[in-house]
């Protein structure tokens, strides 16, 4: 069953449509990330979720409870929502102890809940009675989400909780966020516009683009068929093509390549390691010049240049011809030298 | 001392540094004059003189008014400035803009012309209740400016978070919002609190005994004497017991998170149906605090006709005060500048003590810089007594706080590389500091400049005090037609007071928009 349900879900502020007609189901446990650029309604969407903002149009159901519409509007401190704000947002004013036990009762089990909470987010106990101030960004983004546990909320929402942190750290918080939450079973709805984080927090993800929800689905999913050439590129690095489908088989600049779609004039898809770079001669290859070469570490960042059949097919050669791709190794290729390019696996084709 | 300051291999910008830092010391010690003089006096006077003119019951009078008039004006300032302020940041009032303007207006109308606009209108309105009224509507601004300044500022993102922490909307204004508004709560209460100690105007016409009144009546009466002192003494304990308490109030806490910028404003809470009631009370409020004083001036301007405006009078009258006003600021501005460039450009142990006497003198109300200055001058260089050059040095003293302020934010403006690179082509380190520094931030010197001006123009108390014979400003002509109850020839010095004020008010709006408090 569906945690939460946001049908047909619009906002606008003045003449910025902000959330434009949204539909979203999140099962119960999952773990979802709405990506988008910045601007594309994708906190928007969270502060509805949140009740900070009450919708233009559409409805919202919590557990199949409406939280707006003729039933009323329910206000943020009776959704029962958590809500984990970017930079964490502690009350400066209250200690750590107090700012976890801010959301409950003040009845006999809250100090030793507080210790559990703290413990649970891998915080020592002494950090209690500290201040805000004096916590580092990942310190306090742990606190905020021990606060926003606390009250054991059936939902819990993460606006760019990581953004503020620097790299290393982020993804340490992340994968304990996702670990902590997973534990808990607490469905998660995290808002960023870092794709790779999207795609490695999340089991399900929602791209949003100029207030629409523009696809959702599995990251593996999202990340091979990508609804457009936008989505694609904003999950990470594509290679697009136009290209000519025959009997299974797409042919373009770089040579043919398998694909599941009818027969005619398509636009077609690549992630750049499907790409290989071979021995200039391989059988099988497409021609292609190596430009020039930067070592980043794991493998060398190479930008080669197709060079043209000479029996070309007419249609394919209406592209740019200059690909950026990553060839793993400790030996680097000189520029200037041939290769062949070779395409595996199965492109994705663009519908429309 | 000097050589603390100054930084190994950059000798000759040591030396302009050294003379900035001799101008500044110099500044600050006549800033401890004021305190100097009560120091004296406690013990020029010996123990026995203190005894008997200190623990009496006139004494134990003032302390009572005092401690009520702070005690019932102050929290109903902090109460209004928080609900006006909620009101015009937080909700969906109607016309919020036009509000805001009206509840900071009031400080255009000098106190002691809300006091006169009352007394003409109501001629039995005297006592406590009196005075507590007329000091919330005249001083209510100085608190409502920084609680709503940083109330815009909050991020609503932590309220927001306590709502989802299950607290109710009026929960979560008690235990997050009120919690961050306690810097400006305690700031803007020691101001109108300084204020309700140091006035005199005000509480003359509501006949209302303060220190302040009494004071300037013993120093009437009798020009230098020991009581006079003794009572300035006494008030001067009483304002080092407020500063104290502000301090102690505002504790040491850090309020991160507050103006970061990228906030967007939380949702306003939506009035319904309270919205009407609530805009006749707000209209009628500020019936009390403008229609009043407006309509009464109005009506005097009417009643006197054209027979009031004796223009060769009153031309001299702004003149007097135009003349006292630029000379004061711009020595005020003068004698802030070496401060202001020292706390910016080399902040030190030894810059923050002397930036401390700069500011605390301007805590002291403008009866202790006066009889300090009267009785130095009496004392010991008898021709400085009722001069120019010792008004304008009280009035140094009593705005250097408001010239600092101005240009330290106009100094940390303008970049430390300009006087550097103007030092490598040659210009000797003053004229360096001249050619760039003092050029950028003369725009802001002149803003703070102007208020410092603006601030002498209205200033009552130490001009009574300290003026010249024959001098006639704009205050001293309204305070004595005021006196002498011809409410209707007074009215036109009012109405060119509130004329001058407006700036000040149009000026103290938008910083308080522009820049965090403290």
């Amino acid at each position: 069953m569906s945690e939460l349900v946001l049908s047909a879900l619009s906002k606008s502020y003045g003449h910025v449509v902000a959330v434009n007609t949204v539909d979203l189901a999140v099962p119960a446990g999952a773990r979802m990330a709405i990506v988008g650029p910045s601007g594309s309604g994708k906190t928007s969407l969270l502060r509805l979720i949140a009740g900070f903002e009450a919708p233009d149009a559409g409805r919202i159901l919590l557990r199949g409870e409406p939280l707006n519409g003729e039933a009323g509007f329910v206000p943020p401190h009776r959704r029962d929502i958590g809500y984990v704000p970017q930079e964490g947002a502690l009350f400066p004013h209250l200690s750590i102890a107090a700012n976890i036990g801010f959301g409950l009762a003040r009845t006999a089990g809250r100090q030793e809940r507080v210790a559990e909470l703290l413990q649970q987010v891998g915080l020592p106990p002494d950090f209690g009675s500290r201040r805000p101030h004096e916590l580092s960004g990942g310190q306090q983004q742990r606190v905020a989400l021990a606060r926003a546990m606390a009250r054991k909320p059936r939902i819990m929402l993460l606006d760019e909780p990581f953004s503020a942190l620097d790299a290393g750290l982020r993804e340490a918080m992340r994968d304990m966020v996702a670990a902590i939450l997973g534990e808990a079973g607490i469905t998660t709805i995290l808002v960023t516009h870092d794709q790779a984080e999207a795609l490695s927090f999340a089991h399900l993800l929602a791209v949003m683009r100029e207030g629409r929800l523009i696809q959702s689905g599995t990251p593996q999913s999202l990340y091979l068929h990508p609804v457009d050439p936008a989505t694609a590129r904003f999950l990470g690095e594509a290679i697009i093509l136009p290209a000519m489908v025959e009997d299974g088989l797409a042919h373009t600049l770089l040579g043919p390549v398998p694909v599941n779609a009818a027969a005619g004039r398509k636009t077609i898809m690549l992630r750049p390691e499907q790409l290989r770079l071979m021995p200039a001669e391989t059988e099988g290859g497409t021609r292609a010049r190596v430009v020039s070469q930067s070592f980043e570490g794991a493998s060398w960042r190479t930008i080669v240049e197709h060079l043209p059949q000479q029996e070309s097919r007419e249609p394919v050669l209406e592209t740019a011809s200059v690909f950026t791709l990553r060839v793993p190794g400790a030996a680097p290729l000189t520029p200037g030298s041939l290769v062949s390019i070779r395409l595996t696996g199965t492109a994705h084709v663009f519908e429309g | 001392m000097l050589s603390a300051l100054s930084l190994p291999g950059r000798s000759a910008s040591g030396r302009g540094q050294a003379l900035l830092l001799t101008f500044a010391a110099l500044v600050a010690l006549l800033s401890l004059l004021p305190l100097a003089f009560v120091a004296w006096i406690a013990v020029d006077s010996g123990w026995e003189t203190v005894v008997q003119m200190v623990f009496r019951r006139k004494v134990g009078q003032l302390l009572v008014n005092s401690a009520l008039l702070l005690g019932l004006a102050l929290p109903l300032c902090l109460f209004l400035s928080v609900a006006l302020a909620f009101l015009v940041e937080r909700t969906d009032l109607p016309g919020r803009k036009l509000w805001s303007w009206l509840f900071v207006a009031p400080l255009a109308v000098p106190a002691f012309v809300h006091s006169y606009a009352w007394n003409s209108i109501a001629p039995g309105f005297h006592g406590l209740w009196a005075a507590v009224l007329v000091s919330v509507l005249a001083y209510l601004p100085f608190l409502y400016l920084p609680v709503a300044a940083q109330l815009r500022r909050l991020d609503p993102v932590l309220e927001e978070t306590a709502s989802t922490l299950g607290r109710t909307p009026v929960q979560v204004f008690f235990s997050v919002t009120l919690p961050q508004l306690r810097l400006a709560l305690c700031g803007g209460g020691l101001l109108v609190g300084l204020h309700l100690l140091a006035e005199y105007g005000l509480f003359v016409l509501t006949r209302f005994d303060t220190f302040a009144t009494a004071i300037v009546d013993q120093f009437q009466a009798v020009y230098n004497g020991a009581a006079a002192n003794l009572l300035g003494g006494v008030l001067v304990l009483a304002c080092f017991a407020l500063l104290l308490l502000e301090i102690t109030l505002r504790g040491d806490e850090r309020y991160a998170r507050v103006g970061s910028g990228a906030a967007r404003p939380g949702r306003p809470h939506s009035l319904g149906a309270l919205a009407w009631p609530l805009l006749l009370v707000l209209a009628g409020f500020v019936g009390l605090t403008l229609g009043v004083p407006f309509l009464t001036l109005g009506r005097w301007l009417v009643q006197g006709g054209a027979g009031i405006w004796r223009l060769d009078i009153i031309g001299e009258a702004l003149w007097q005060t135009a003349l006292l006003a630029l000379c004061g600021a711009f020595l005020t501005t003068l004698a802030a500048f070496p401060m202001a460039w020292l706390s910016i450009r080399r902040p030190s142990r030894l810059q923050k003590l002397l930036e401390a006497s700069h500011y605390y003198v301007g805590a002291l109300p403008g009866v202790i810089v006066a009889l300090a200055l009267v009785t130095i001058a009496v004392r010991f260089i008898q021709p400085l007594y009722q001069s120019v050059p010792t008004l304008l040095l009280a009035y140094m003293l009593m705005f250097l706080p408001r010239a600092l302020v101005g240009l330290r934010a106009s100094i940390a403006q303008a970049p430390m590389e300009l006087e550097r690179v103007a030092a490598n082509l040659g210009r000797p380190p003053l004229l360096a500091i001249w050619h760039t520094t003092m050029r950028l931030a003369a725009p802001g010197a002149a803003a703070s400049a102007a208020l410092v001006a603006l601030g002498i123009a209205n200033e009552l108390t130490g001009t009574l005090m300290l003026a010249p014979n024959g001098t006639r400003t704009l205050a001293m002509r309204f305070w004595s037609y005021t006196s002498e109850l011809n409410f209707a020839a007074a009215a036109p010095y009012a109405v060119l007071m509130v004329a001058l004020s407006l700036p000040l008010v149009i000026l103290l709006r938008v910083e308080a928009d522009a820049r965090p408090v403290r």
